[in-house]
């Protein structure tokens, strides 16, 4: 479990741990805007088990996934802030 | 895909789901297992990258054995006629057809909103940990874990453990009251130990009671928590909130088959807390629940209602029955904890100011709410509850505020792709 993946965020390059969620892998990252909330507030995750949908982002293309649920895979392309 | 048959369905592989896999299972019955998360284990047995151990890792073992199939990351979205659901697994969905199912969906963290705590930062308290155990790195970090329930020690003796600074625990309930759970602890074997152990564990970290958070500052990140104590509120400078007001129910799943699944027959609800295991079997052969969303009690309950229902849906009555004492003993405890944690509805309300958001998809403030009737006039003025939680988190936390019963769900019970049921035909295609 100690090898290290290549993921994208916002079209940066991270590695991070195999095993990680993607919503944990942003928190390191620093990201402080998963999703910008209707009237435009920055949000990150808050229930960390697929209840709130605050963690929601981009996966590969796919909008809307709450990556609380998602683990982190090589080449992963994850965008935030939607 | 092709249709999925299964003798016995288990919707949830927490404690409950997979306590019940494993009875029915090993009388012979051909099992499904489904659960919404990457790995099986639910919320309590949540491993850290997914590497089970212990007691969920010898269930699954078992359940490995007896040939279970088991599907992680499947979500069941629907009621289909004839005995089926539509579950939405890996960007697909798929009827599940069974002769008999299990509910078993857990619980989940109950959020009461504070003025700030949209603020990134701001934690569920279990949401932190279960980050943590995502991999989410709080070295170093200042926290404060607040709310409600036995939770918060567990919280804070595992976020000390993996190198968080915790700075304070902030439970609401008073001492007096805690010290009355206490004491009913000892009737059930094991509960004061567990208990023992936490607070060991978390020795060296200021316990409070009677303390609520009333406010989370910061401009574009949380920077401090206000927290009152006996009419004194202090700010409290820290980098993360962990905060969650006990537990309620994860019912969608009960109601969705109680509705659209078995015309005239009901799952008695009183409030959150769907029916137990023995009502349901007097009511129906086909449909059990089991653990938590059957009234919030802790994994030994769980684990207990999970044999039980499994056993009665695998047709093995003479076992099932055999429960009776130890169930009532873990109810009684139950009670006496869930009373403990009450939330007093004032102390609430005092803390709420009217640009308060209570309602995190839609932007709904407290000031646009506070004078409707019910949940449904809110809803139809505010658009509160509407969004992609459909009422998950704020539903309960108006049931708090003021009392609104919140409980009716429609397909599908997250929000789905059209190309997640694309794939799906119906019978007359």
């Amino acid at each position: 479990m100690s090898e290290n993946l290549k993921i994208k965020i916002d079209g940066a390059e991270h590695e991070t741990a195999a095993g990680t969620i993607v919503a944990s892998a942003l928190l390191n990252a620093g990201i402080t805007a998963f999703r910008t909330s209707v009237k435009g507030e920055p949000r990150v995750p808050l229930c960390g088990m697929g209840i709130c949908f605050e963690c929601r982002v981009t996966i590969d293309g796919v909008a809307n996934v709450r990556s609380c649920l998602e683990p982190v895979c090589d080449g992963m392309e994850i965008e935030t802030g939607g | 895909m092709a249709d999925r048959r299964t003798e016995i369905l288990v919707i949830g592989g927490g404690p409950a789901g997979l306590a019940a896999a494993e009875a029915a299972s090993s009388h012979g019955k051909q099992v499904t297992v489904i659960d919404e998360n990457p790995a099986f284990g639910g919320q309590i047995w949540r491993a850290e990258k997914s590497a089970l151990s212990g007691k969920a890792k010898q269930l699954v073992d078992v359940l490995e054995k007896n040939g279970v199939e088991m599907i992680p990351s499947c979500t069941c979205v629907a009621s289909l006629p004839d005995k089926r659901i539509l579950a939405v697994s890996n960007g697909k969905s798929f009827p599940i057809a069974y002769d008999k199912v299990i509910i078993a969906t857990g619980a989940r963290e109950r959020f009461i909103p504070v003025p700030g705590w949209t603020l990134p930062g701001v934690f569920g308290a279990g949401g932190l940990q279960a980050l943590v155990k995502g991999g989410y790195d709080i070295g170093g970090k200042r926290i404060v874990v607040a709310g409600t329930g036995p939770l918060l020690l567990a919280v804070a003796a595992y976020l000390k453990k993996k190198g968080g600074n915790v700075l304070v625990i902030a439970e609401q309930a008073s001492a007096k009251k805690l010290i009355k759970l206490g004491l009913a602890s000892l009737r059930v074997p094991g509960k004061f130990a567990e208990a023992m152990k936490l607070r060991i564990a978390t020795a060296g970290i200021r316990y409070s009671t009677g303390s609520v958070v009333t406010a989370a500052h910061g401009s574009n990140l949380l920077e401090a928590v206000a927290v009152k104590k006996n009419g004194r509120t202090s700010n409290i400078e820290c980098d993360l909130l962990a905060v969650g007001y006990h537990l309620t129910g994860n019912t969608e799943v009960a109601l969705l088959l109680d509705v659209f699944a078995l015309e005239g027959t009901v799952i008695a609800l009183e409030g959150q807390k769907a029916a137990t295991a023995e009502d349901f079997l007097y009511e129906h052969e086909d449909i059990y629940c089991a653990g938590e969303l059957a009234g919030i009690g802790g994994v030994e309950k769980s684990l207990l209602e999970g044999r039980r229902a499994g056993l009665a849906a695998a047709g093995v009555e003479g076992d099932a029955r055999g429960f009776a004492a130890e169930e009532e003993r873990l109810g009684r405890f139950a009670s006496a904890m869930n009373r403990t944690f009450e939330l007093d509805r004032d102390t609430l309300l005092e803390i709420m100011t009217d640009d308060t958001i209570v309602c995190r998809c839609e932007d709904v403030e407290f000031g646009k709410i506070k004078d409707c009737d019910n949940f449904i006039k809110a809803k139809l003025q505010t658009r509160i509850g509407m969004g992609s939680c459909q009422g998950r988190v704020c539903g309960s936390a108006c049931e708090a505020l003021f009392g609104w019963g919140t409980n009716s769900i429609r397909p599908p019970i997250v929000p789905l792709r059209v190309s997640e049921l694309a794939n799906f035909k119906t019978e007359k295609d």
